[in-house]
């Protein structure tokens, strides 16, 4: 007869390497948000200047700089979704390793109600909505609506 | 010179809104959850909040609740900035007092054009 496979110290392992990808990545887009800080406030101290050929690089640089701030964005989404399927690993392995198991749909319900993003609500549904009798709350939320400002 | 409280948990965050308030002229401070934004608000005057909603200790939408209760704060603009995107969750925001709610990324000039009208108006 085959050992069992050790899941609760499997889910552990995950969780902390995903852990140590979140800290390792975080800390790289930190440095790089840094410089694009320093290449936005020179763009912005050139486009004063006197002459309109400098004036016009620098126009140019913080028109990059924004840009490139605007993209590296995406990088905290990503980190927000790491740090939801990090949090949904640790449940799992909180649930088995409980004497008395939790409800599956308790599980999935906790699971779901930290998604912050229409896509992670969807794909959860897509993936585990039978099972988790999700609420049918994604249709009320508007596509696109990333960069959208709304005001009250 | 308009002074701006910008409030989020993730630091990559707080400096791309941080440059792109400063490249338009903006003086702008930081804090990294809803708590220690409410400690700096209580003690000096800002011109205009944007806060993240999901933080530790102190959420954005409690955050605006509570700046909402200060009478320094009953009119001052204030936004959430996430990537939150559920209409129940905008609600709250609402509710709570907030001025105006933009889904992450943001987009600099527009972020700056709605500043702009926001000052304008006030």
């Amino acid at each position: 007869m085959s050992e069992p496979i050790p899941l609760p110290p499997l889910l552990e392992l995950a969780t902390a390497q995903l852990e140590v990808a979140l800290q390792n990545s975080n800390s790289h887009v930190e440095r790089l948000a840094a410089s694009v800080d320093a290449f936005s406030r020179l763009g912005a101290e050139l486009r004063a200047h006197a002459d309109p050929v400098v004036a016009e690089h620098g126009a140019r640089l913080l028109a990059e700089a924004l840009s490139a701030m605007f993209a590296m964005q995406y990088h905290d989404q990503l980190a927000q979704r790491l740090q939801h399927v990090r949090d949904a690993l640790g449940d799992m392995h909180d649930a088995l390793a409980a004497p008395v198991p939790p409800p599956a749909r308790e599980l999935l319900r906790v699971i779901r109600s930290r998604y912050t993003m229409q896509d992670e609500r969807k794909l959860f549904d897509v993936v585990l909505g039978r099972l988790a009798a999700a609420p049918d709350d994604t249709d009320a939320e508007q596509p696109a609506l990333r960069g959208s400002v709304e005001m009250f | 010179m308009r002074k701006i409280l910008t409030v989020d948990d993730s630091t990559s965050m707080r400096q791309m809104v941080r440059a792109t308030l400063q490249s338009a002229g903006y003086d702008v401070v930081e804090a990294a959850d809803g708590q220690d934004a409410l400690e700096f608000a209580r003690d000096h005057a800002v011109d205009l909040v944007i806060s993240d909603v999901n933080m530790p200790r102190m959420d954005g939408i409690t955050l605006v609740s509570e700046l909402r209760s200060l009478p320094a704060y009953r009119l001052t603009p204030l936004l959430l900035l996430t990537t939150e995107s559920s209409q129940e969750k905008k609600l709250e925001g609402k509710r709570a007092g907030a001025t105006g709610w933009i889904v992450k990324p943001f987009n600099p000039a527009q972020l700056l054009s709605t500043l702009n009208k926001l000052f304008q108006t006030a």
